[in-house]
């Protein structure tokens, strides 16, 4: 398959890199950290969705990140993600928080961040994505987390906030810090071992399909 | 001098008149599909890729080919696999099937189906060796079945190529089936004790 929305996709990309700053997008007061991503747009049918931001949509007036679904039924999911480099982390107790406001979403919505060892075999090692807890239906601002032990293999940190499926999710003051472990729970915890991909070839792993990696975020 | 004909594959022919012996070089090329990993001994001679609209009721599937300008080397093989934590299977009975059809197969193809232990130790695997996939054939499916133990860490699973020929499989099935179902080769450590008590 082709991708004709690329142009697209790298158009809203543009837009958000663009804005990120503006909104305090950034991870927290260290802004873009050394060894880490901008604000990138990921997720695996990015094409039935737009990602924008809004200059006065922010939970204080300022502006907010807006996540909404442009097609009648998106498949798949959206993110803005980005990713730090784990090494510092190893050992801590990482929490990602942002404030979240939902408008009928039918689908669900949520933060999620997970830890890779980008060694072979690359492997996720810790991960949650808010499946059980979903933001659903029309909600006013409230503030969300994630909770994460980093291990010492882990390589990178990834993090974001996610859309599946019909509705618009906005997003404002996303931070990223490590906590107190005796303080704050963890959230989520070591990934379930991945079981077997792609096994008709038809349906390629969202890592997958050409786009570089820190493009896409986990399979909701 | 004629050219050597143009197939889909990107490869670099080069062909020397040695001793009134032609020698084809050929670097075909091993891109698994998206999920998968390479296998493979020697696999210079050998294309592996996805295959869009090949497969079963016109989808996507895996192609395996060794074109026949090319030269593989004895023993070599190429093939994608995927290897999985056993811990959901452990204690049971795995069976894996794959639908392949062929073209060709001079060479021949398998199923491979292996458990492997603490450490890398295979504990039992199957390749269809002994019931190899060979000639031209429409679909078929075929499969391998395993014990697979509590030590069991890892289950490797795929299909390869060895020798000439084109291979297409798709739709890969893990399932847990019940112990009536007889194991398509004896775990690794019988048939070493069948070996030492001969």
């Amino acid at each position: 398959m082709t991708r004709p929305w690329a142009p697209a996709v790298l158009a809203v990309l543009a837009l958000v890199l663009a804005l990120a700053p503006a909104v305090g997008l950034g991870a927290g007061a260290s802004g873009r950290a050394e060894g880490g991503s901008d604000w990138l747009l990921g997720g695996n049918r990015p094409e039935d969705y737009a990602v924008e931001l809004e200059p006065d949509g922010g939970r204080l007036g300022t502006a907010a990140a807006l996540l909404r679904s442009t097609a009648t039924r998106p498949r798949g999911f959206v993110s803005v993600m980005r990713w730090i480099d784990a090494a510092p982390h190893r050992g801590e107790r990482v929490r990602f928080t942002a404030w979240l406001q939902s408008e009928e979403v039918a689908g669900w919505a949520g933060l999620w961040m997970r830890t890779d060892d980008l060694d072979a075999p690359r492997q996720t090692l810790a991960f949650d994505n808010m499946r059980r807890r979903p933001v659903r239906g029309t909600t006013d601002w409230t503030r969300h987390r994630v909770v994460l032990d980093v291990a010492e293999g882990a390589d990178r940190i990834y993090y974001g906030v996610l859309l599946a499926g019909v509705g618009r999710v906005r997003a404002d003051q996303l931070e990223i810090e490590a906590v107190d472990p005796e303080q704050v729970p963890t959230t989520g915890g070591p990934r379930l071992p991945p079981g077997p991909k792609n096994l008709d070839f038809d349906h390629p792993p969202a890592a997958a399909g050409g786009r570089s990696e820190e493009g896409v975020g986990p399979p909701p | 001098m004629s050219r050597t004909a143009q197939s889909p594959v990107r490869r670099v022919a080069l062909r020397l008149a040695a001793g009134g012996a032609l020698l084809v070089l050929t670097s075909a090329q091993v891109a698994p599909p998206a999920g998968w990993e390479p296998m493979g001994w020697q696999t210079e001679a050998y294309e592996v890729r996805l295959d869009r609209g090949s497969g079963r009721g016109g989808t996507d599937c895996v192609l395996l080919r060794a074109h026949p300008d090319a030269r593989p080397a004895e023993k070599s093989f190429a093939g994608v696999s995927q290897k999985v934590p056993a811990e959901p299977y452990r204690g049971r009975r795995l069976r894996m099937s794959a639908w392949v059809r062929t073209e060709d197969v001079t060479g021949w193809a398998g199923l491979l189906l292996r458990i492997d232990g603490p450490g890398r130790e295979i504990l039992a695997v199957d390749n269809m060796r002994d019931r190899r996939i060979r000639g031209t054939s429409g679909w078929n499916r075929h499969e391998a079945t395993l014990e697979v133990p509590e030590e069991a860490e890892f289950v490797v699973f795929g299909i390869f190529l060895r020798g000439h020929g084109t291979v297409r499989a798709d739709d890969f099935e893990l399932d847990l089936v019940d112990p009536r179902v007889e194991v398509t080769q004896p775990p690794v450590e019988e048939l070493r004790r069948r070996e030492t008590s001969r």
